[in-house]
C-alpha cells in the first residue's frame, strides 16, 4: 500500500473534525475524498501532508509510519516528501517562476546544473516552457496553478496531494487542468490524493472515491459503481440524483412492489433488498425521459402527468423541471434536442422500473 | 488597486469646488507653513515682524558653522542606531507575536504597544533620573552593589537608548500586520517543498514583510531626525545638539537668529522629504499582500527550548522600557527634592511624603492644561476624522481633478519636521485678521496639519476596503450620490473612522514639539506644563505630572487598542 | 420757591448723589502711601482687569504680585509668562500684526529692551507717584520703564557636599583648585543675566577668570534647569547661579544654599512698563504704580526680588541675611551693553563653544 492510515482522528478543542478513519491507497491510485464542506476530508489530507498532527491513529507512506499517536512518531512536514497543490496556487510572489519550481530542489541540495535540468524539463511537462524567468505574480490563474504542479512534480514525489486545486480557476480552465493532472498522474505513476466537493470533478478524476460526511466515510469505491449502486439516498444526492422522494407506504402487487411517494405518485419498483423504515425513492435525471402528453390519461406504469417548469438548453442536452399534479417537481435530461417542450407545456415523464433505487436515509 | 472611480452623481459645480476646498485646506494646514518657513530662511530679519529685511543668501552660508557639522553627525548617529536597535526589537516582538507559540501572547502585543503610552519626554525624563550622574538611580544601585560601571544617559549613547526601546511599537505595528496578512498556504507550500523552520522564516516569511520592515525603518529613521524633547532633555545639559535642537537654540538666542533658524530648518526638512521620498518610491507597486482566504488558522512555529527564552527577552524588555521608569517617577514624584546620598536614602520613608504630588494634582494650573489638552485632543479628533474622512472620499471614491496631488499633499507633513512646522505656523498665523493666535484653535491647527499622514491613511484603508459596488448599487437603486454616500459609505465606514478618531486623540494628547511656539500660559496642554516645570527645575512637580499623563495616556491606549492597528 | 419741604428733599438727594459721586471716585491709599488717584482709580475700575506679559516665574510672581494687587486694589491681573526669547518673539510677531494686547511687559534682556523700545511699544511715558523715591538706576527719566524686580547672582553651594570648613565665601573660590570639576556656571547665551556674571567675574574679580576657570574644568549649562538639578544632586558643589533658584530648591528641603560675597554681586533685572497699545492703560497705570509703591514693594522681597521703591526693605535669605542694597549691586549700564554684546560674546564662545 502506497498510504495506510489506521483510526485516524483529530479533534479542534471540542470539535471533532475527523473521527475515526481508515484507509489503504494503493501506489499509482488516485484517491477522491468526495464531501461537503466540514466533512473532514481536508484535514484528512493536512494529516497525511503532516500539516497537522492528528489526535490518535497512524499514517504510513510506502511503509514507513510518518505518524503514530501511540509511539510518538511525528515526521515533520519537510521530511515527508509529499508534493501539494493548493486551492490558492501558493506561489511565491516574490520569486521568478524557475524559483518557485528549484525550490524544493534547493532544500535538497541538489546542485546546481542539475536543479536547472530537471526544473526545465518539468516546466516543460506542465506546458510553461520559457516562463522560467517571469516573476510568479504575474502569471494568470491557470498558469499559476501550472507552476504549482511543476513544483511539486520536480521532486518526483511519490505521493501528490491536491487541495480543491480547481475551484479558483474558471470553468473552461478547469476541464483542461482537470485532464491535465489526471494525464500526469498517471503518467508518472503517482498515488494521488484529491479532494473536492464537485461530484464531477471526482467522478471524472477518480480510481476510487471515498464520501465523507462530518468526519466519517461513508462509502468507498470505483466511480461507476459508487454512482450507479449508492449505499444512501444522501450520497445519492451528493452524487447528483436530484429526484428524491421519500417513501409512504409500501404494497406488494402481482407486478412487483408498488410503493407510494409522498405527493401521491406511486411507483413500480424492482428493489435490490428489503423496502423497511426509513427509505426514499432515487433516480437519476438522465434515467427519466419525457415526452408531450398527448391528452390521454397515462396508462402505463411509472407515467406521471405533469407540466413543464423549465426548459434549459445546456448545449448537449436538455435540462427540464416537470411539477407533477401531486406537486412533486422531476428533474429529467433528455438529449434530445427539441422546442416543442416549453415552459407551460403538458408533459408526461416516465420513469423505468429498474432504474429507480430505493435506499435508506442516512 | 483603488476602487473605481464613481462618475455618476455628481454636478459639475461639485466637482470643481470639492477639490478646491480641499486643496485650500491642505494649503493652510500644510504647505502654507512650509512656505512662511523657506520665506524666512530667505529674509534677515524675523518674518513680519515689522522689521526692515533684504533677500539674502547669507543664511544658508552662515549655518555651516563646526557645530553644524556636528549637529548633522549627531543627527545621524541617532536616528540610525535608534533606527537598528528599535526595528530589531520591534521585529522580533512582532514575529514572536504573530508566528510563534510562545506562551503568554497578550503579554508580548502589551510590550510591543506599551511605547506608546510613555510618551518620549517622559521617557527621556525617567530615564534622566535613573541614569544620569552620581545619583541616577540604577547608578546608587551599582555603587551599593558595588560594581565599578555607570551609566551615563546624558550623551549620544543615552538617546540611542531611548530612541530604540521607546519606537519599537511602531515598526511593531507595521511588521506584524504584515506578518498576520502573509497566506499561511505560502509557508506550508514551503514546508511541504523540504524547507525547514529557519529557511521558511529566511526564504519566505521575510521577504514576504520586508516592503513592511523597510518602510518602517526609513520611517523611524526620519521620526528620530526630527525628535526633539528626548535630546533636549538628555543630551542638552552636556551641549550635545542635533539638527532639531540647533533650530530651538537658535531660536533662543538673544538675539535669536530666525533666518538661520529656518535655513537648518529647510536643511532638515530636506533631509527627511528625501527620506520618505525614497520610502514611497521603494513601497510602490510592491504589495505582497496576498488575499486572506478561507478561514486563516495561522500556523504557529514552535519554539521548542527557546520558549522561556523568548518569553524571558519579552519580561525584560517590559522591565526595561516601563517598570523601571514608572518606578523612578513614583519614587520621584514622593521626593521634596532631588538630592540623594546613596541607596539607602532613596528608599528612606522619612524623606518619602506625598505632600508635592497632592499639591501637584491639586493645582488649578494643572486642571487648566488637562482640561486644554482634552478639548485640543477631542477638536482635532472630531475635526480630524470629518476632514480626512471627506479627503480619502474624494482621493479614492471619485475622479475629480487634483486627486493624484491631493494624496501627494497629504503625505507632505511626514517630512515637515515639527518643531519646523511649529515655527512655520506661528509666523503665518500671527498675521491672519482671525482670533486663532494665542487660542487653543492654533494648537488644533498644528496638530490636524500634523497628522494629516496618519489620519488620511486609516481612514483610507478603511474606505479602500468598502467596494464600489456597494455605493452604485444604491445609486442604481435611486439614491443620490450624497444619500448613498450618507446611507451606505458612512455607516459601513463608522467603525474605520471610529478607529481613526481613536488613534488621532491619542496622538494629540501626546504631542509636544509643534505646541512649543504656540501655546500661552492660558493654553497650556499637559506636555507642556511638563516640559515648563523641567525647564524650573521642578522635579517632583515633573514627576508627579508625568505620572498623569502616563496613567491617562495608557488607559486610553488600552481602551481604544484593537484600533490602533496600521496598514502598511 | 417750592415747598420748604421740597427744598430740603432737593438738598438732601444732592447730597446723597455727591456722596454716591464721591464714593466711586476714591483715590487708591494704602498704608498712606497714594498709589493711584480717584480719576484714575475710576477709569481703571471700569477697565477692570490688566493683562501682564512677563518672565518671571508663575511660582514667584503669582503669589507676590498677582496675588497682592489683586487684594489691594479689586482689578484682575491675567499674568502670561514667557522666557525671554518667546517672550520677544511673541510680542514682535503680535505687534508687527498690530495685535499685541499686552497691557503690561516686561523683559530681563536690555538689548530687546531697546528694540521694544525703537519699535514703539514700551515708549509711554508715565511717572508713577512714587518717582523720586526710585533710585535713578531703576527708572527711565521719563518713566518708560522700571527695573520691576531685580534679582542678584551669588554662589549656591550643596552643603552636603561641601563641609562647613571648606564653605566658600568669596568669588574668588570657584577658582579654588580643590573644586576642580565641582563647578558650574550657565552659559553666556542663556540670557542677560548670565551675560552680566560671566563679565562681572573678569571685570571685577579677576581679568583671567575665563581662562582660569576654563582650566579647572567648570561645567558650562546651556540652561539654568540642568545647572541647578546638577547642583541639587550634589554632581556638582558650587554654581554661579541666582539666589532665588537656590532658597527655592533650599525650601523644599535640598541641602542646597545660597552665599553672598561681599564684594559684589551681578545682578538680573527685568525691566517693565506700560505698552503703548493695550486695551486698559488705567489699569495698567495702576498696576505700573503698585509695583513701584513700598507696598508693592514688600510684596515683591518676599519673593527674594528688590523693591523698586528705595523706601521698602531689603529682601533676606532664609537664613536671616540680609541683601545688600541694590545701589551695591554691578550692572552693564545699558549703552555700554550694546557696545560690548558681540564682541564678549565671541570671545567667549572661542573660549566654551556654543552653548
Amino acid at each position: 500500500m502506497s498510504i495506510s492510515i489506521r483510526g485516524l482522528r483529530k479533534q479542534f478543542g471540542e470539535t471533532v473534525a475527523v473521527a475515526s478513519l481508515s484507509l489503504d491507497i494503493a501506489e499509482g491510485e488516485m484517491r477522491v475524498l468526495l464531501g461537503p464542506s466540514g466533512c473532514g476530508k481536508t484535514t484528512t489530507m493536512r494529516c497525511i501532508a503532516g500539516l497537522d498532527a492528528p489526535t490518535a491513529g497512524e499514517i504510513a507512506i510506502r511503509g514507513r509510519t510518518v505518524f503514530s499517536a501511540k509511539d510518538g512518531i511525528n515526521m515533520p512536514v519537510n521530511q515527508r516528501r509529499v508534493g501539494m497543490v493548493f486551492q490558492s496556487y501558493a506561489i511565491w510572489p516574490h520569486l521568478t517562476v524557475f524559483e518557485n519550481v528549484s525550490f524544493p530542489l534547493e532544500m535538497e541540495g541538489v546542485p546546481r546544473a542539475e536543479i536547472r535540468q530537471r526544473v526545465e524539463d518539468t516546466l516543460a511537462l506542465v506546458g510553461l516552457a520559457g516562463f522560467g524567468s517571469r516573476g510568479a505574480s504575474y502569471l494568470s490563474g491557470g498558469q499559476m496553478q501550472r507552476v504549482a504542479l511543476a513544483r511539486s512534480l520536480v521532486m518526483k514525489p511519490s505521493v501528490l496531494l491536491f487541495d480543491e486545486p480547481l475551484s479558483n480557476l474558471d470553468a473552461r480552465l478547469r476541464d483542461h487542468l482537470r485532464i491535465e493532472l489526471r494525464e500526469l498522474q498517471t503518467q508518472f505513476n503517482i498515488t494521488g490524493v484529491y479532494v473536492t466537493h464537485d461530484q464531477r470533478e471526482a467522478l471524472a478524476v477518480a480510481d476510487k472515491i471515498t464520501v465523507m460526511r462530518a468526519g466519517e466515510t461513508l462509502q468507498t469505491g470505483a466511480p461507476i459503481d459508487i454512482y450507479q449502486q449508492p449505499r444512501s439516498s444522501q450520497i445519492a444526492e451528493f452524487l447528483g440524483y436530484t429526484n428524491i422522494f421519500a417513501v409512504e407506504s409500501v404494497a406488494s402487487c402481482s407486478a412487483g412492489t408498488r410503493v407510494r411517494i409522498r405527493g401521491g405518485s406511486e411507483l413500480h419498483v424492482r428493489p435490490a433488498g428489503l423496502i423497511d423504515g426509513d427509505m426514499s425513492v432515487c433516480v437519476r435525471p438522465d434515467d427519466v425521459s419525457i415526452r408531450l402528453s398527448d391528452g390521454a390519461l397515462a396508462t402505463r406504469p411509472n407515467c406521471i402527468p405533469g407540466t413543464v417548469t423549465l426548459a434549459s438548453f445546456m448545449g448537449t442536452h436538455m435540462q427540464y423541471r416537470v411539477r407533477a399534479e401531486t406537486g412533486a417537481v422531476w428533474e429529467a435530461i433528455s438529449p434530445r434536442l427539441s422546442s416543442d417542450l416549453r415552459v407551460g407545456s403538458a408533459a408526461i415523464i416516465e420513469v423505468p422500473r429498474d432504474r429507480i433505487l430505493v435506499l435508506p436515509n442516512g | 488597486m483603488a476602487g473605481q472611480a464613481t462618475v455618476a452623481g455628481f454636478g459639475t459645480v461639485g466637482r470643481a469646488a470639492l477639490p478646491a476646498a480641499l486643496f485650500a485646506a491642505l494649503g493652510i494646514l500644510v504647505v502654507l507653513p512650509f512656505l512662511t518657513l523657506a520665506y524666512a530662511s530667505f529674509i534677515s530679519a524675523a518674518p513680519f515682524s515689522g522689521d526692515a529685511s533684504a533677500w539674502t543668501f547669507a543664511n544658508y552660508i552662515d549655518i555651516w558653522s563646526p557645530e553644524m557639522m556636528r549637529a548633522i553627525g549627531n543627527t545621524l548617529v541617532v536616528s540610525l542606531f535608534g533606527t537598528a536597535i528599535a526595528m530589531t526589537i520591534g521585529t522580533l516582538l512582532a514575529w514572536l507575536a504573530a508566528r510563534s507559540d510562545i506562551p503568554c501572547r497578550p503579554l508580548v502585543h502589551l510590550a510591543g504597544m506599551m511605547p506608546l503610552f510613555l510618551s518620549l519626554i517622559v521617557a527621556a525624563l525617567c530615564w534622566s533620573l535613573l541614569g544620569s550622574g552620581r545619583s541616577g538611580y540604577l547608578n546608587l544601585v551599582f555603587s551599593a552593589l558595588g560594581l565599578p560601571f555607570r551609566i551615563n544617559m546624558q550623551s549620544l549613547a543615552g538617546i540611542v537608548f531611548v530612541h530604540g526601546v521607546y519606537y519599537v511599537s511602531l515598526p511593531f505595528l507595521y511588521v506584524h500586520s504584515a506578518l498576520t496578512l502573509v497566506h499561511p498556504d505560502l509557508e506550508e507550500a514551503a514546508a511541504i517543498h523540504g524547507a525547514s523552520l529557519r529557511r521558511t522564516l529566511t526564504r519566505v516569511t521575510f521577504p514576504l514583510v520586508k516592503p513592511a520592515i523597510v518602510g518602517s525603518a526609513l520611517l523611524l529613521v526620519v521620526l528620530m531626525a526630527e525628535e526633539f524633547p528626548v535630546p533636549q532633555i538628555l543630551a542638552g545639559p552636556t551641549g550635545i545638539e542635533t539638527l532639531s535642537i540647533r533650530i530651538y537654540n537658535l531660536m533662543h538666542e538673544v538675539p535669536a537668529s530666525e533666518g538661520q533658524a529656518s535655513a537648518v530648518a529647510m536643511v532638515l526638512t530636506a533631509f527627511v522629504g528625501l527620506l520618505v521620498y525614497t520610502q514611497r518610491r521603494m513601497l510602490a507597486g510592491r504589495d505582497f499582500r496576498t488575499v486572506t482566504g478561507k478561514g486563516l488558522q495561522v500556523r504557529r512555529f514552535p519554539l521548542g527550548r527557546w520558549r522561556w527564552i523568548a518569553l524571558g527577552f519579552v519580561c525584560l524588555y517590559i522591565v526595561i522600557a516601563v517598570v523601571l521608569p514608572l518606578a523612578a517617577l513614583v519614587l520621584t514624584a514622593l521626593r521634596s527634592n532631588l538630592y540623594i546620598s546613596s541607596l539607602a536614602a532613596l528608599f528612606d520613608p522619612a524623606q518619602l511624603s506625598t505632600e508635592r504630588l497632592r499639591e501637584t494634582l491639586a493645582s488649578p494650573a494643572v486642571a487648566d492644561s488637562l482640561k486644554n489638552s482634552l478639548l485640543a485632543a477631542v477638536s482635532t479628533a472630531a475635526f480630524g476624522g470629518l476632514f480626512y474622512f471627506v479627503l480619502s472620499y474624494a482621493v479614492y471614491r471619485t475622479d475629480v481633478w487634483g486627486r493624484r496631488a491631493l494624496e501627494f499633499l497629504a503625505m507632505v507633513p511626514l517630512a515637515l519636521p515639527a518643531l519646523v512646522m511649529g515655527l512655520g505656523i506661528l509666523w503665518t498665523w500671527a498675521n491672519v485678521p482671525l482670533p486663532v493666535y494665542g487660542t487653543l484653535a492654533i494648537l488644533v491647527i498644528a496638530y490636524l496639519g500634523r497628522f494629516t499622514p496618519q489620519g488620511f491613511r486609516a481612514i483610507s484603508s478603511s474606505m479602500l476596503q468598502i467596494h464600489t459596488d456597494l455605493e452604485e448599487a444604491a445609486m442604481v437603486a435611486g439614491a443620490s450620490k450624497g444619500r448613498a454616500v450618507r446611507r451606505i459609505v458612512w455607516p459601513l465606514m463608522r467603525a474605520g473612522v471610529a478607529a481613526a478618531m481613536v488613534v488621532l486623540f491619542v496622538l494629540a494628547l501626546r504631542e509636544l514639539t509643534a505646541s512649543l511656539f504656540l501655546y500661552t500660559t492660558d493654553t497650556r496642554v499637559l506636555s507642556i506644563v511638563i516640559y515648563e516645570e523641567y525647564e524650573n527645575g521642578g522635579w517632583s512637580a515633573v514627576a508627579s505630572l508625568s505620572l498623569i499623563y502616563t496613567l491617562l495616556l495608557g488607559a486610553l491606549s488600552l481602551a481604544g487598542r484593537r484600533w490602533m492597528q496600521v496598514r502598511a | 420757591m417750592a415747598h420748604p419741604v421740597i427744598r430740603l428733599s432737593a438738598l438732601l438727594l444732592g447730597w446723597a448723589l455727591l456722596a454716591q459721586g464721591a464714593a466711586h471716585a476714591q483715590a487708591l491709599v494704602i498704608d498712606g502711601e497714594e498709589i493711584a488717584d480717584a480719576t484714575l482709580m475710576d477709569a481703571a475700575r471700569k477697565e477692570g482687569r490688566v493683562l501682564w506679559y512677563g518672565t518671571w516665574p508663575e511660582r514667584n510672581f503669582n503669589p507676590s504680585v498677582k496675588a497682592n494687587f489683586e487684594k489691594d486694589t479689586g482689578l484682575k491681573l491675567d499674568f502670561i509668562r514667557l522666557p525671554t526669547q518667546s517672550m520677544y518673539q511673541r510680542v514682535t510677531a503680535e505687534a508687527g500684526a498690530q495685535r499685541l494686547s499686552a497691557d503690561v511687559l516686561d523683559i530681563t534682556d536690555p538689548t530687546l529692551l531697546a528694540q521694544f523700545m525703537d519699535k514703539g511699544i514700551l515708549n509711554v511715558a508715565h511717572k508713577v507717584p512714587s518717582f523720586g523715591r526710585i533710585s535713578a538706576g531703576a527708572k527711565d527719566e521719563q518713566g518708560r520703564w522700571y527695573a520691576f524686580f531685580r534679582l542678584p547672582v551669588a554662589l549656591g553651594v550643596n552643603t552636603a557636599v561641601v563641609k562647613p570648613q571648606d564653605m566658600p565665601a568669596h568669588w574668588i573660590d570657584l577658582l579654588d583648585p580643590k573644586w576642580k570639576g565641582m563647578t558650574s556656571a550657565s552659559s553666556l547665551d542663556v540670557g542677560g543675566s548670565a551675560f552680566a556674571t560671566w563679565v562681572f567675574l573678569r571685570e571685577k574679580i579677576d581679568p583671567n577668570f575665563w581662562q582660569r576657570w576654563r582650566d579647572l574644568g567648570v561645567h558650562v549649562y546651556p540652561a539654568v534647569a540642568p545647572a541647578i538639578a546638577d547642583l541639587v544632586r550634589g554632581e556638582t558643589a558650587i554654581a554661579a547661579m541666582g539666589v532665588t533658584t537656590v532658597e527655592q530648591q533650599a525650601g523644599t528641603g535640598a541641602p542646597v544654599k545660597a552665599v553672598l560675597p561681599p564684594e559684589g554681586m551681578p545682578i538680573l533685572t527685568a525691566w517693565g512698563g506700560l505698552t503703548s497699545v493695550g486695551r486698559n492703560p488705567h489699569a495698567a497705570a495702576v498696576a505700573v504704580n503698585w509695583i513701584a509703591s513700598k507696598r508693592g514693594g514688600a510684596a515683591l522681597i518676599q519673593q527674594g526680588a528688590y523693591a523698586v521703591n528705595s523706601d521698602a526693605p531689603l529682601p533676606k535669605l532664609r537664613d536671616g541675611t540680609v541683601f545688600p542694597p541694590a545701589e551695591s549691586l554691578w550692572e552693564i549700564p545699558k549703552d555700554r551693553w550694546e557696545e560690548i554684546r558681540t564682541p564678549v560674546s565671541e570671545e567667549w564662545r572661542r573660549l566654551f563653544g556654543r552653548r
